[in-house]
């Protein structure tokens, strides 16, 4: 990994980055889905990160990634919240970044994953990590009955997460 | 990332939508795996468990009732946040009416088997069904009606 480059360039795309990813958290927050199941979600702001992911630098992915989650969670969350998010957060994005390498290695033309492909390895990822930590902390393994649902729930909305970043990184020029 | 990525010429957006919207083996394999894992989980989770014979109530950590689910019955339940009511129908448990806004633990569907849980978050309560022989509290009596005190919140 390259050093972090300040430049004026590298900071302004940041902020633009965080400041759309934290409004579409916030969009989330006053328009929940009426699934009727607590902690389902679209995770709309993982648009951002998935464009990024093919975007940016992984430094700048983690960064627009960690100040988002710590923003949401300082405002609209609890601090057991914010750890919640930022455990999924950060293994989705190993995980996804370890898939964009499978891609690499690939040819180029025919590459192995396509964005929504690694968005829903993403979600789902986002949420077994939310999942096990919830597990760990409250010490309990009732929530193993959560598990379908969420695997479920992580690749419907990874889906749609990743057919959305997918039309925005075709229209789109590199950054 | 190794590659640089700047570009300072501005051209027309550039139209790669159908291609790019393309699902890839990769992707029809992912979700293939996770959709058996979720029938598998699903398939176990509903094979292996058992019937529960009993709910537990607790508010805030502490239980403070068990409710047969062997016999068909309404159990008013009074809360600081307001009362609940659970009704018991074909040995299954579901909450009827609460004083929650979100209303989420009354929209859940009923249940029957040891390990379900039905949570509400604004009050903090939490009914799972177990299977007895799991229980590890001693026996209490199974199904009571919690009356109320001075301060309004639940006894045993």
């Amino acid at each position: 990994m390259r050093p972090p480059a300040y430049s004026a360039r590298s900071v302004a795309k940041l902020g633009l980055a965080v400041a759309v990813a934290f409004v579409l958290s916030y969009l989330e927050v006053i328009l929940p889905l009426p699934v009727g199941i607590p902690g389902v979600k679209v995770g709309l702001c993982h648009i951002v990160v998935v464009y990024a992911l093919y975007r940016m630098r992984l430094w700048e992915t983690l960064m627009i990634t960690c100040v988002r989650v710590v923003l949401a969670g300082v405002l609209f969350g609890s601090v057991a919240s914010m750890m919640y998010s930022l455990a999924g957060a950060v293994t989705s994005l190993a995980v996804m970044r370890l898939l964009r390498q499978v891609n690499r290695w690939s040819s180029a033309s025919k590459p192995l994953f396509s964005p929504v492909g690694i968005s829903i390895a993403g979600a789902v990822t986002h949420n077994m990590a939310q999942m096990i930590c919830a597990a760990i902390l409250m010490g309990t393994s009732r929530l193993v009955w959560y598990l379908p649902v969420l695997l479920l729930s992580g690749c419907l909305s990874g889906i749609v997460i990743g057919w959305i970043a997918a039309f925005m990184l075709s229209r789109t020029h590199k950054m | 990332m190794s590659q640089i990525q700047t570009q300072t010429t501005r051209h027309k957006p550039p139209r790669r939508t159908a291609s790019a919207l393309r699902l890839r083996k990769g992707d029809v394999v992912l979700m293939g795996l996770i959709l058996l894992l979720v029938l598998l989980f699903w398939g176990g989770l509903t094979l292996f468990s058992t019937k529960g014979r009993v709910a537990v109530v607790t508010l805030d950590g502490a239980e403070i009732c068990r409710v047969s689910l062997k016999e068909e019955q309404e159990i008013p339940l009074t809360t600081p946040l307001g009362d609940y009511l659970l009704v018991v129908r074909k040995e299954a448990l579901y909450v009827a009416s609460a004083p929650c806004p979100d209303l989420i633990c009354a929209h859940h569907a009923p249940i029957s088997r040891a390990g379900e849980t039905i949570l509400c978050l604004p009050s903090r309560l939490a009914i799972t069904v177990v299977d007895q022989d799991t229980v590890l509290l001693p026996p209490i009596p199974e199904s009571c009606v919690p009356e109320k005190q001075g301060d309004g919140g639940p006894v045993l």
